[in-house]
């Protein structure tokens, strides 16, 4: 009768002496792996103009409607990216997003891709709706590639390492710039 | 009344010392501080962010370092509704019912973006958003949002119980 008790009561001990698995939250963060698909963002051109030219295939692909884009044309006056129009409006409603990167896989110009930032707990249903100057990257943020992530545009026979030395190059010293570690997959 | 011989030679650090033993506080503020570091909440796990609710409750994430790990699943011990999936309108007068049975103060996370604003399913058959139903406090997005995005969403809950006023 005892033995069986000691027999359970063992893996309780041996857990005690186990190292502890709990993530202190707030002060330290678990690592995502590469491909995390989390708040999207708008890419910038190395001059700083944005990247995307609102040909709305992202919000015709998104199988949720949660991305509105009212397209504007671009004048030498006031020129927000490179091409004829840009994206005068890029809302994204997070109350219809599901996070599935169809819209990345659908953008034909490698605008949009997905962080890591999952902190996106609001206390306002209208705050649920992101605005464009809460999605475009920051002046001087080096550009990610989809590829970097999930999604490869290059054939699938190729290995990631097989890819153009510049872009690794770039992409780890993005990495060492945001002080992390991670290598992409 | 002898003065006690603690005192003896100390009068001009009485202060001081009052200062160090005695913590003075509204009764406001202790309700506040009380009342966000024990959050009980009801669990209403309708779809999958259940399951990404469970994970924040285990010991990786462990909700228990918020004050806020015991489950209660009946409304009337509960503070903290988290609303954790699709409300159908099928469901949703039992959500309803829940919430006013529980008692006040109570507190609602809307946590995924089917409880938020209907999320996929744009369809009759589903509530577009739980806030129609019932006053939400944190919306947590996410498809289903992970364990650390419902702990933001609890942090910020908790600094949204310590600015509000109780009394």
């Amino acid at each position: 009768m005892v033995l069986p008790l000691l027999k359970g009561l063992s893996v309780t001990l041996r857990h005690f002496f186990k190292k502890r698995i709990t993530v202190q939250y707030p002060e330290e963060r678990r690592q995502l792996p590469p491909r995390a698909r989390w708040l999207h963002q708008l890419q910038r051109h190395e001059d700083g103009l944005e990247r995307c030219i609102a040909c709305m295939l992202c919000a015709a692909a998104c199988p949720t409607g949660a991305i509105y884009i009212v397209g504007a044309e671009n004048t030498d006056r006031h020129r927000v990216s490179h091409g004829e129009r840009h994206a005068r409006v890029w809302d994204l409603d997070l109350g219809r997003c599901m996070f599935c990167g169809i819209c990345v896989e659908a953008c034909p110009d490698e605008v949009i891709v997905m962080t890591d930032r999952y902190e996106l707990a609001v206390d306002k249903r209208e705050k649920l709706v992101l605005h464009k100057d809460q999605l475009v990257a920051p002046k001087g943020t080096p550009p990610r590639w989809a590829w970097m992530g999930y999604y490869r545009r290059e054939p699938a026979d190729k290995s990631p390492l097989q890819l153009p030395l510049f872009k690794h190059l770039a992409y780890e010293k993005y990495l060492k710039t945001r002080g992390r570690e991670e290598k992409h997959g | 009344m002898a003065e006690p011989a603690y005192f003896k030679g100390r009068e001009s650090s009485i202060l001081e010392q009052l200062k160090n033993r005695i913590l003075l506080t509204t009764v406001d503020q202790m309700l506040r501080w009380a009342r966000k570091n024990s959050l009980w909440p009801l669990p209403l796990g309708l779809a999958c962010c259940a399951i990404e609710m469970m994970g924040a409750f285990f010991a990786r994430y462990d909700m228990a370092r918020f004050g806020a790990e015991v489950f209660r699943f009946s409304p009337r011990q509960a503070d903290l509704m988290i609303v954790a999936g699709t409300v159908t309108r099928k469901m949703a007068p039992i959500v309803r019912r829940l919430y006013d049975q529980m008692s006040e103060p109570k507190w609602v996370i809307a946590m995924g973006a089917c409880a938020m604003a209907g999320g996929p399913y744009n369809s009759y058959a589903v509530l577009q958003g739980v806030d129609q139903i019932i006053p939400v406090d944190i919306y947590v997005p996410g498809c289903p949002p992970r364990p650390e995005s419902l702990l933001y969403g609890i942090i910020q809950l908790q600094k949204k119980i310590q600015s509000e006023r109780q009394v």
